[in-house]
């Protein structure tokens, strides 16, 4: 500040200047005021405001994109959650298939081993009643044997020529009357 | 060229019809059979001579049995034989000795046989007993 001014304004002790205001010292400030301003307004304001609409849009866009990797990263998250979903849906599906399947084969193989064990019993029991059946024809078979053997035994112990001639005699009558 | 069975047979049948059985008669068979290589047709042979005899009216019966028979059951043989074969102006009953049937009489002829043995009952009861059971 000049100290001539502020010496001038100092010295008028009267109207306005009684308040310490100098009308010239104004003007001197008002010009100096005017001359920066156009100065910077030449050369600094555009570079400066070019310069904040620049931030202003890095911003913008930053926060554009900030928000749409949000959008994204909600819609990301919805899909990650979706398909995390399906695949469990899917998984607890496969689950459930291979829990039936692995069922259904445990129910199959006891049904075939139940039939497996149903014919070989059906067959160890009809192996056994034809087992029984040909030791019961056999041992007749032998009874008769013996029976026979026996009687032929006692027949040609018992049977002399007298008897004989008697059993030639009958066996012709029998013939004659049958 | 080999004669045939029958043709012998016949031979035979006429030479014993009318000379009746010799000595003779057998060895010239046996030789020829002998000779011919043709024993194995014995059997045979006597069947068929058996069946001339039979068509010429003489059944020969053979009459197995284990003991030597009775006159006079071989009388009643030959009666009831008489009822069995009405065309046989002669029956003539061999007998032919045979420990196997036990006891009883089997006769035989040339295509017929009567079998009144105890081995055929007893085969007959094995049979009856047994049947069906194989």
């Amino acid at each position: 500040m000049n100290p001539a001014l502020l010496t001038h304004f100092g010295a008028s002790s009267t109207g306005i200047g009684a308040l310490g205001f100098s009308g010239q010292a104004f003007l001197i400030q008002l010009v100096t005021f005017i001359l920066a301003y156009l100065v910077l307004r030449k050369y600094a304001f555009g570079p400066i405001l070019a310069m904040m609409e620049r931030r202003r849009e890095t911003i913008k866009s930053s926060v554009d994109l900030a928000a749409q990797l949000q959008k994204e990263k909600v819609e990301l998250d919805e899909k990650v959650e979706k398909t995390l979903h399906e695949a469990r849906v899917k998984a607890d599906d496969i689950i459930a298939q291979a829990q039936d399947s692995g069922r259904q084969a445990v129910r199959d193989a006891e049904e075939k081993a139940r039939q497996k064990t149903t014919g070989i019993l059906a067959e160890a029991e009809s192996r056994i009643v034809q087992d029984t059946s040909r030791a019961r024809k056999q041992l007749e078979k032998e009874l008769v044997s013996l029976i026979a053997d026996t009687t032929e035994a006692i027949i040609e112990e018992k049977v002399d020529a007298k008897k004989d001639a008697q059993l030639i005699e009958r066996s012709l009558k029998e013939r004659q009357a049958a | 060229m080999k004669t045939s069975r029958t043709t012998i047979a016949r031979i035979i049948t006429n030479q014993t019809l009318k000379s009746g059985s010799s000595k003779k008669l057998s060895q010239e068979i046996a030789a020829y059979l002998l000779g011919e290589r043709r024993v194995g047709e014995l059997d045979s042979l006597l069947r068929d001579v058996q069946a001339d005899w039979a068509e010429a009216g003489y059944a020969e019966v053979l009459a197995a049995s284990a003991h030597p028979i009775a006159p006079q059951v071989k009388a009643d043989i030959k009666s009831h034989l008489k009822r069995l074969l009405p065309d046989a102006k002669q029956i003539i009953v061999t007998e032919v000795r045979d420990p196997d049937v036990i006891g009883g009489v089997r006769l035989s002829t040339a295509n017929q046989q009567l079998d009144l043995t105890a081995r055929a009952k007893l085969n007959k009861f094995k049979r009856l007993t047994t049947s069906g059971k194989d």
